[in-house]
């Protein structure tokens, strides 16, 4: 899963090996939230019948071997030295690496969201006067067509009009694929 | 009834067989429309099935559609089609992208999304569309040849057994995930369970884990949860790159030599009747079979061949293509003989063949006589034309995925939205989508791997509802007769337990070995 060469990834002379550790660490302890979080919510949900048919049965069980996946978790990351240099883990992980790479990772995350917030609020559709088939063109085509357009813009780094025409042919081809070939609604409907 | 008049039925019975089969391949090859209709469904169905995260059920469900207006030959003619189509499909953006089209393609994507890195993309597409090929074959014929003894293996499949079955499936799926930490697969995995239960109980009705949420009392579809988690998350992973990873343009090298062929058959072989069998059991689907045929050709596999496994073997490939294709023979003997559809893509012929008037079950053969055998000539045909298809197809898909990743990826941002939405035409489903995206990203970078999540959303329900049935019907049982009376429950408990022993301590080994 992870390199395990000692190259230093990190200005405060942590290997790979050892972020990976540390990651495990703090995985192992999400993980057991969750696990604590999923039992305790088992044993409140009602039981109408048997204990056999109980809708908590499975998730506390799912819940309580998760909780001992995580503790194995640990204590493999312990042992392999997860507790020296606390607070190394958020090294190395793009989560929190305010790099070039990260902070455009989080530019591409606001704007996937950006995209998908508008497609679920803005609803409108424009009938095309004299096309053929009532051809129609939906705030779901404008809207990707802008988003992806711009998208492609930083990303590609090709010049606008390219990436608008790319984005244009694309979007409306499966945009008249899903409409007209599969009779699909789209989202603009509801 | 004495030996000699138990061998004139029996040859009676072959005879009457091998007439069938001649007569409707006569049916079929005498109506070019049949032939037509089924070279659109397998077209439509491979370019569906290459679009990420579009599922074969999703294909199935809505393209049955489009065989209303069609005559009742041409409709199973066409659903054949596109689902042959699409289960290959799922292998082409799985090897070129890192995208599976289709949950069964995650091994194929494993093993040949590296060979892809190393431009060996064509080949390993070619090997893919061999196998898949081969896997046809090998489960129309065996099934044609085994209808009784395949039937009667399923039979001894109930509620204890599914869920033993569906927990191995996951829990093989984990290991074989994360080779050097099974744990992380499994934990992947259980995380996996919690997201299935989300929703309505089905036995009592009891909202589970849905925080108040009308949306959530429907559950967490799988199809929202596989899109955001390979679409979106491979998305946010590789296109902030500086010198994101490019497939090589030159396909090189497409059909696979004999030699190489010859070299696996043997793991084809055990593959395609891996596949069939559990094609036949109602409820597990393709996604066991190729995980569970993946998992065994790892340690039939030779020492030198071990340690490719993971990083860009041929013959993982071939195993799991060869079962997850053999599956879909196999999905249709419980369809047809039983009316039980063998997974939900099947399920999905079974309401094409309603539509058309036809009843399936076990008077199938009473009632439509001949369908059967229509149903496999025609799973044959539609495999021809899928390797035709395919082989067409390759060099244009290796060109269009080998697209510079900065182009290629905001333009299935579109793809991912559509294909979220189109499943319940939901917009949760989209949210559904994003969220997972995120969550998927946040799980990678911890090194938690993804596949192991969605077998499991996708089996979960499977593995509630038979536990607690099966825990009903063991309610006044002693343990001792459960597992001697269930013997097939008590060797695959067997096997459950030798999956987490073996990844808790003896792959630690056997790694060790390898390094060596």
């Amino acid at each position: 899963m992870f390199s395990s060469d000692k190259t230093k990834s990190d200005d405060i002379g942590c290997t790979e090996e050892e972020v990976a550790t540390r990651k495990n660490l703090v995985g192992a302890a999400m993980t057991g939230l969750l696990a604590i979080l999923t039992m305790v919510f088992s044993l409140r949900l009602a039981v109408p019948g048997s204990i056999y048919t109980a809708p908590g049965l499975l998730p506390f069980i799912v819940g309580f071997t998760l909780f001992l996946m995580a503790l194995m978790l640990g204590v493999q990351a312990i042992r392999a030295g997860g507790l020296t240099k606390p607070g190394a883990f958020f090294v190395g992980s793009s989560i929190t690496n305010w790099s070039e790479e990260g902070r455009r990772r989080l530019m591409l995350a606001a704007l996937i969201v950006t995209y998908v917030l508008l497609v679920a609020f803005v609803n409108f559709n424009w009938r095309i006067p004299g096309a053929p088939f009532g051809f129609e063109i939906g705030s779901y085509e404008v809207i990707s067509v802008i988003m992806v357009t711009w998208i492609l813009y930083l990303f590609w780094k090709a010049p606008i009009m390219r990436c608008f025409t790319i984005t244009v042919a694309v979007v409306e081809f499966l945009a008249i694929i899903f409409r007209y070939g599969f009779g699909i609604l789209m989202p603009e409907t509801f | 009834m004495d030996s000699a008049s138990s061998c004139r039925k029996l040859s009676e019975l072959k005879m009457e067989v091998l007439l069938q089969v001649q007569e409707q391949l006569l049916v079929i090859l005498q109506n070019p429309w049949l032939l037509v209709t089924c070279l659109f469904g397998v077209t439509l169905g491979i370019i569906w099935g290459a679009m990420p995260g579009l599922s074969t059920t999703m294909a199935m469900t809505l393209l049955i559609g489009l065989t209303v207006g069609m005559s009742q030959s041409a409709a199973i003619m066409f659903m054949l089609g596109v689902y042959t189509g699409c289960v290959f499909g799922g292998a082409i953006s799985a090897v070129l992208i890192n995208i599976p089209g289709t949950p069964d393609a995650v091994p194929t994507m494993i093993e040949g999304y590296a060979l892809a890195r190393r431009g060996e993309g064509g080949l390993a597409l070619g090997t893919a569309i061999s196998a898949s090929f081969l896997g046809n074959w090998v489960g129309i014929l065996l099934l044609i040849a085994m209808i009784p003894a395949v039937l009667f293996l399923a039979l001894q499949f109930r509620s204890w057994e599914m869920f033993l079955l569906s927990l191995w499936g996951i829990a093989i799926c984990g290991s074989m995930s994360s080779l050097e930490m099974p744990i992380k697969g499994w934990i992947s995995g259980w995380i996996g369970l919690l997201i299935s239960f989300v929703g309505l109980d089905a036995i009592h009705g009891v909202s589970r884990f849905t925080l108040g949420s009308f949306y959530l009392s429907d559950g967490i579809g799988f199809i929202p949860v596989l899109i955001g988690l390979f679409g979106i998350s491979e998305i946010l992973r590789v296109l902030p790159q500086k010198n994101p990873p490019k497939i090589p343009s030159n396909v090189g090298r497409v059909l696979p030599s004999l030699q190489m062929l010859k070299k696996y058959m043997g793991s084809s072989f055990r593959s395609g009747i891996i596949g069939t069998i559990i094609g036949a059991i109602p409820g597990a689907g393709a996604n066991v079979a190729s995980f569970f045929a993946y998992d065994i050709g790892r340690r039939r596999a030779s020492k030198e061949e071990k340690k490719k496994w993971g990083k860009g073997s041929y013959e993982a490939i071939v195993c799991a293509e060869v079962a997850n294709n053999a599956n879909v023979g196999g999905s249709m003997l419980p369809t047809l003989a039983l009316g039980i559809p063998g997974n939900a893509a099947a399920a999905a012929i079974l309401a094409a063949l309603q539509l058309k008037n036809v009843v399936v079950g076990p008077l199938i053969q009473v009632e439509n006589p001949g369908l059967i055998y229509f149903i496999y000539i025609g799973l044959i045909i539609a495999n021809f034309f899928m390797y035709g298809m395919a082989l067409a197809l390759i060099k244009p898909c290796v060109r269009l995925f080998s697209l510079p990743k900065t182009l290629l990826m905001p333009l299935i941002l579109p793809v991912c939205i559509l294909g979220a939405f189109a499943v319940s035409l939901n917009f949760f489903d989209v949210y559904v989508m994003l969220i997972s995206g995120l969550i998927g990203y946040a799980l990678h970078q911890f090194g938690f791997p993804l596949a192991p999540l969605v077998l499991a959303v996708i089996l979960g329900p499977l593995v509630d509802e038979n536990l607690r049935r099966a825990l009903l019907v063991f309610e006044n049982v002693g343990m001792i007769n459960i597992l001697w009376d269930r013997k097939l429950g008590s060797i695959l408990l067997l096997i459950v337990i030798y999956t987490f022993y073996d990844g808790i301590f003896r792959r630690k080994k056997s790694e060790e070995l390898i390094h060596d």
